[in-house]
């Protein structure tokens, strides 16, 4: 019978050995069956044989010991059952015999296209440059300096460079400490550009919605929306970049955070428009090009508008006088003489 | 023989003045050995606390004891009969509570009912005054005691719907509600306010002659402090009516080209129009023209209305900004308005609410917005906010602004509706129609 070691080091890489003469020896020296080059294991450490048709590991004088399990052992034999994981120094090692069950079959799903996509280099750069490219155009429509705005754009762009560089790094770094596997920063920065290029692109589509609507609740409806799929989007992409986290449980956290940010968002706004507001609140949003899109009223038609607006709930309708008006006394008017 | 003159030049000099000097000191002397008994300072008492947290004067008008002052002395007694009360005190330091005749909240005038009435009271006269005329007016100035200060009359002030006499003497705050008497000891004005410097301004007399003409007509007993708010009402809507009527009644309104339009000029004389630009380190100049009345009609504490003005805002690009980049900061401009709507606080007045549509007008199409706020405790009267920017006209901006406070439903849509249609285009052409492409742009 074959015994199979699943051996993995520090760095998620994993290999397969299959043994079936006994015993095997374990360590770092270069006379052991299994060879782990880990600095923390000792020349040799592990020893596993075969007494009786089970299978025991004991310690052949390593320094920092072992564990079965998460138990730490040293010294005596330990019996062992296929699916162990034993782990010495930062080296994971499990054991499994030939009919030991494996996990059901993946379907291949569609992230993986994507994130196929943006693991080629050239598609990563091209996007981080686009969404560069995006946000020197935002910061020149909003930014104006009389003496040029050169300086200010560069800024602008280099911010946004440093932004997209740090959220990469952030996850990066996250995923190797959390899950010890590759760091996927190309991954990430592609991803997060992706997302800023797509929520540009929408700024402008909500704005021409503000703007031929008049109407600032349906595109602020659509803006949180949107902002709320986009941001599940960008975390759960960057959840699968950088753990192996279970498809469903990787879009709940992806899910509930962005809503949970949205929708608190959303509330506060709202909450903010019922509170008193001395100025008015209506829609300001002006755009050019499109204009002759805009359904245009009469005079008229809009006063007409106008005036339904008295009757809305927002206000106390009087239809009858006051019940202090049908009071003993009239309200007499003022006879105001006329100064010339 | 020189130095005879200029002694002989020097004592003419001294003689004219002086006479003159001395019958102003001695008139008011005299005046005020004569009327004034007829004057009280007026204080307003905090119940919980029984201090006093405001003051002002007022002056007997008749033998029953009706003390007439300003209605913004009484103002916080009048809204809050539980928290304040009123007394006089005599300038011989009598006291005695003061109950709540009457109003006149557009005046700013009070009547109010002395406890026991005094012996003496003042005679009403008249404001028709030629300009110069010596007026005297009585008060209590920040608490200091009574007070008599002689200025002149200077004619009716017209910066506002509401005219006030002019009088170029120092009233000070504490004076309100005292009157201002002629030589022949008749009241011709009530102090009501000042601008500083010597710039005082007095209500015409005959509004305190129609309040009491009104409360005559009230029967007996008659609770105004209970009834107080649709009074009030009833004088605002009263007050709008004559104001806005008189601005629509005026069939023909100035028209001045300004910008890409012709828009209404000064079309009252309560209106003061000035204008301006803005060129400084915007990415926009902007052109205004501002027309607005001065009223500032106090209702109480914080609440303010009766104010009308409309300016308009013209933008041109600074530099040779993109049609994108222009209209980023035109729609800034857009979203801020300059008008003010503080005039009024939480619990005063609801939420703005608005319609916001596309209008096609004067040749041009334009986003216009008609937003109106209702008051709490008048609800038939509402501040009115009309803001329309034009869109389309290339590298070109022009926003219209027309604000009125306190007025009806009715009003505020006639005035809405005659203020857009007297914007015209600039050559007089007929509107194309809607669905052609636009006009008047440039590229």
């Amino acid at each position: 019978m074959k015994l199979i070691l699943e051996v993995r080091n520090h760095e998620d890489d994993t290999r397969h050995y299959s043994f079936s003469d006994f015993p095997v020896r374990i360590g770092r020296a270069f006379n052991n069956d299994v060879i782990v080059s880990d600095p923390y294991v000792s020349p040799h450490h592990l020893c596993i044989d075969r007494e009786d048709g089970a299978y025991t590991v004991a310690d052949t004088g390593s320094e920092n010991g072992f564990a079965i399990n998460g138990e730490p052992k040293s010294g005596e034999k330990a019996m062992l059952r296929s699916g162990d994981k034993l782990l010495l120094g930062e080296t994971e090692i499990f054991i499994y015999t030939p009919d030991h069950p494996v996990a059901d079959t993946l379907p291949l799903r569609r992230e993986h296209q994507l994130f196929g996509w943006i693991t080629v280099t050239r598609n990563v750069w091209t996007s981080f440059l686009v969404a560069l490219i995006l946000t020197y155009e935002w910061a020149w429509l909003t930014i104006f300096t009389p003496d040029g705005e050169g300086l200010a754009l560069t800024t602008t762009t280099a911010t946004a460079a440093g932004i997209i560089i740090f959220w990469a790094a952030a996850w990066s770094v996250a995923g190797r400490l959390t899950r010890r596997h590759k760091a996927n920063f190309q991954n990430h920065v592609a991803l997060v550009s992706l997302c800023m290029i797509v929520s540009r692109v929408a700024w402008y589509v909500g704005s021409y919605i503000n703007f031929l609507t008049n109407d600032n609740w349906l595109s602020q409806c659509i803006t949180y929306g949107f902002n709320s799929v986009l941001l599940g989007f960008l975390l759960f992409g960057s959840l699968t970049l950088a753990s192996k986290m279970q498809h469903k449980r990787k879009i709940a956290v992806a899910a509930l955070l962005s809503l949970g940010f949205s929708a608190s968002a959303f509330l506060f706004n709202t909450l903010s428009t019922q509170k008193f507001n001395p100025q008015p609140v209506y829609s300001a949003s002006l755009e050019p090009y499109l204009d002759n899109l805009a359904p245009t009223q009469t005079v008229g038609a809009f006063m007409t508008g106008n005036s339904r607006l008295f009757a809305t709930d927002t206000f106390v309708q009087v239809t009858k006088p006051h019940a202090a008006a049908q009071s003993a006394a009239p309200v007499i008017p003022f006879q105001h003489a006329k100064r010339k | 023989m020189r130095p005879f003159f200029s002694i002989l030049a020097l004592l003419a000099f001294v003689m004219t003045l002086h006479p003159a000097h001395a019958a102003t000191s001695d008139e008011a002397e005299r005046l005020y050995r004569a009327y004034g008994d007829a004057v009280y300072q007026v204080k307003v008492i905090d119940i919980t606390s029984e201090k006093k947290n405001a003051l002002g004067s007022g002056f007997q008008i008749t033998r029953g004891g009706l003390l007439a002052t300003n209605y913004h002395v009484v103002a916080e007694a009048l809204h809050n009969p539980a928290r304040d009360r009123l007394v006089y005190v005599s300038n011989k330091g009598v006291t005695g509570t003061l109950t709540i005749e009457d109003v006149d909240v557009i005046h700013d005038l009070a009547l109010v009912k002395m406890q026991k009435p005094g012996k003496r009271w003042l005679r009403l006269g008249t404001s028709r005054l030629p300009k110069g005329t010596a007026l005297y007016s009585i008060g209590n100035p920040n608490d200091l005691g009574f007070t008599i200060v002689p200025g002149t009359f200077n004619g009716l002030s017209y910066d506002s719907f509401t005219k006030n006499i002019h009088f170029s003497g120092s009233i000070n705050p504490g004076m309100s509600g005292g009157p201002a008497l002629g030589r022949d000891g008749r009241v011709a004005g009530i102090n009501v306010e000042t601008a500083g410097n010597g710039i005082g301004f007095l209500v015409p007399v005959e509004h305190l002659t129609e309040l009491l003409a009104h409360d005559r007509k009230m029967p007996p007993d008659y609770d105004f402090v209970a009834h107080a708010d649709t009074h009030l009402q009833q004088q605002l809507l009263a007050s709008q009516n004559h104001n806005i009527g008189e601005l629509l009644s005026n069939k023909r309104w100035e028209s001045v080209p300004f910008g890409p339009v012709r828009v209404p000029g000064q079309i009252n004389e309560a209106l003061k129009c000035w204008g301006d630009r803005n060129t400084s380190t915007d990415p926009l100049d902007a052109y205004f023209s501002i027309c607005m009345t001065q009223d500032r009609l106090f209702l109480y504490e914080g609440f303010y209305s009766g104010s009308v003005l409309y300016r308009y805002d013209y933008f041109i690009p600074k530099k040779n900004l993109s049609l994108l980049r222009f209209y980023n900061f035109y729609q800034n401009q857009f979203g801020t308005p300059e008008t003010d709507y503080r005039n009024a606080k939480q619990g005063d007045v609801t939420n703005f609410s608005c319609n916001s549509s596309f209008i096609w007008h004067a040749g041009f199409r334009w986003k216009a917005n008609f937003c109106i706020r209702q008051y709490k405790l008048y609800p038939k009267i509402f501040d009115m906010h009309l803001y329309m920017a034009m869109i389309g006209a290339g590298r070109k901006g022009f926003v219209v602004t027309l604000m009125a406070q306190g007025v009806s439903k009715e009003n505020a849509l006639a005035l809405a509706r005659r203020f857009i249609e007297e914007i015209k285009p600039r050559k007089e052409s007929a509107d194309p129609p809607p669905n052609k492409r636009r006009t008047g742009g440039e590229k």
